[in-house]
């Protein structure tokens, strides 16, 4: 699904004196099938954006276009239900959110709510379950007798299990140790890729953002600073720096290696493998100064 | 040598109703003044560890000293007061409606006398430089100033100890940076003792020494440089390497002969430049 802001303004408590306007003049357009990451330090105002994306936010002022519809400050909460289907959010720590007494029916609390018979919601939560990495014998378990990791998956299942077409991930690797970071952001790829999902990431990670997607919206003080694909927002890296963002290792190290050797590296150096690459070049090719 | 601040001697603990040890038989010590890391995938049985040094568990087996005394529960109260623990969570650790009420509950709860507890409080909040949030509520604060909020919390008890327990790991780039620059302050100029519980080894690579912790058990101890060298062995435990040492090695597989035994990117970048310039 195309996501398209419009002119998008939020202002929290507008119209109380402790009015305090969160996103201003947000133009940007997402379109069906991208893998985008949205980076910003705390306060940026990319929360606010992503909890546009579902309806949990409408804008004070301007237009957000998902699919077929249109949220504007005059939408009634209650019209917004078809969206809240198509666009599933994992927040950040989803396994605060787990509530049932066993994983399946966890799974099943959101199909069952939208009007999927029982047998077809159980069917889809034991090909979930498989999907996020657990096996079949976890369904019967207490979600809160699983450790920090699994639990997040199960929850991951329940957000998959309304077959949304936009997956919207907040911060969805943090807390996890390196190994569980990595596996966590392969299977929302694959996702990605077997259910020609429409993803928004919001990271901290440089490194995921270079890495999984296609573009990087960076936001910075309640509005879009930048938007483009990873190699043209990481090609200026000082200007990022001073709005006080970083880059991923490899661009650190290609700015230093260009200064230390005198050299300009042509390559956007986004991954290890593609930096490696690089640096054997310089070594072959390069002449000595 | 100096006694050591902490000793663990050959201890183990089990959770209520589990067969598997989640700290099986560990020992190791802490000097005073020193930045201790100890390292470990989720589950590895650091955070028991912690818990366990301030009283909130108690061993199955083995035993626990700190600065000389055992721990039991005739020394537990006085060990919470030299040995201030933070939380992973930042939204976890308040109790007070301002950032000066919260740090003035541990005082009050110490029995400090009003007019010293002002005192102390103005030190603490400066000692974490958040001087112009005094009055301030905590939710209005972010992660990083939470956290260093925390700390002040701590140091108005004028610790000898701090253990980080994760507690930079739910924080921003810069909330995390802001927290351990602090840390790393405190560690140099006051000699208070350090404990990171982490599995970052970005924070990590910044202690004097490694623990490293796999299923419960110790696998390695060693200084940085030290720990780093395993390699892929660590990779394997669930933990990751520093970029540097994670690109130099993939370098090599390409046939660029870079030595071994460095971990910032400006070491990296100078290696490989003595090596281009020899070419």
């Amino acid at each position: 699904m195309d996501i398209v802001f419009e002119k998008v303004e939020h202002v929290y408590n507008a119209r109380s004196p402790l009015a305090r306007r969160a996103l201003y003049d947000v133009n940007v357009a997402i379109r069906s099938g991208a893998y985008v990451a949205v980076v910003g330090h705390t306060g940026s105002g990319k929360s606010t954006l992503l909890q546009h994306l579902n309806g949990l936010l409408q804008p004070t002022s301007g237009a957000v276009k998902i699919g077929e519809e249109t949220i504007t400050s005059h939408k009634r909460p209650n019209q917004l239900k078809p969206l809240r289907k198509k666009v599933g959010v994992v927040f950040q720590f989803p396994e605060h959110q787990l509530f049932e007494e066993t994983v399946e029916k966890d799974i099943c609390f959101g199909p069952l709510n939208f009007g999927v018979p029982e047998d077809e919601a159980k069917r889809k939560a034991r090909e979930l379950i498989k999907l996020v990495g657990l096996s079949e014998d976890v369904l019967v378990r207490s979600p809160f007798d699983l450790s920090g990791g699994q639990m997040r998956r199960v929850a991951i299942a329940g957000v998959l299990a309304l077959e949304p077409e936009v997956l919207v991930l907040d911060e969805p690797t943090a807390g996890l140790d390196p190994r569980g970071r990595k596996e966590m952001m392969e299977m929302f790829y694959r996702l990605h890729r077997e259910k020609q999902l429409t993803t928004v990431l919001v990271t901290h990670s440089m490194e995921d953002a270079a890495r999984y997607a296609d573009e990087i919206i960076v936001m910075h003080e309640g509005t879009v600073w930048g938007h483009g694909t990873p190699e043209e927002i990481f090609r200026d890296a000082d200007k990022l720096t001073a709005i006080g963002l970083s880059v991923p290792e490899t661009v650190k190290l290609k700015q230093q290696l260009e200064k230390r050797f005198g050299v300009v590296i042509p390559s956007p150096c986004l991954t290890l493998e593609q930096t490696a690459e690089a640096i054997e070049q310089l070594f072959v090719k390069g002449e000595r100064p | 040598m100096a006694e050591p601040i902490l000793s663990i001697e050959g201890v183990s603990f089990r959770y209520p109703n589990q067969s598997d040890y989640a700290v099986q038989n560990v020992s190791f010590t802490a000097e005073r003044g020193e930045w201790l890391a100890i390292v470990g995938h989720n589950g590895s049985g650091k955070s028991t560890i912690a818990r366990m040094l301030i009283g909130l568990l108690r061993p199955e087996r083995g035993a626990i000293r700190l600065f000389g005394r055992l721990l039991n529960d005739a020394t537990v109260w006085e060990v919470r007061r030299r040995v201030g623990l933070v939380f992973q969570n930042p939204d976890n650790q308040f109790v007070g409606a301002t950032v000066e009420d919260d740090i003035a509950f541990a005082l009050e709860n110490n029995g400090i006398p009003r007019l010293e507890m002002v005192e102390r409080i103005r030190e603490a909040i400066r000692q974490v430089h958040m001087e112009p949030f005094l009055h301030y509520e905590p939710h209005r604060l972010s992660g990083g100033q939470k956290q260093r909020v925390a700390i002040a919390g701590i140091l108005a008890l004028r610790p000898d100890m701090i253990i980080l327990d994760e507690a930079t790991s739910m924080l921003d780039p810069r909330g995390r940076e802001e927290v351990l620059e602090t840390v790393r302050r405190l560690n140099r100029q006051q000699r208070i003792t350090v404990l990171s519980i982490t599995h970052d080894l970005e924070e990590a690579a910044k202690a004097d020494r490694l623990i490293v912790m796999n299923k419960g058990e110790v696998m390695a101890e060693g200084t940085p440089e030290q720990i780093f060298r395993l390699g892929s062995k660590l990779e394997r435990i669930g933990l990751d390497l520093p970029f540097a040492v994670k690109m130099g090695s993939r370098l090599r597989e390409r046939g660029i002969p870079l030595r071994i035994g460095y971990f910032t990117t400006e070491e990296l970048v100078e290696e490989l430049w003595t090596l281009y310039s020899k070419k």
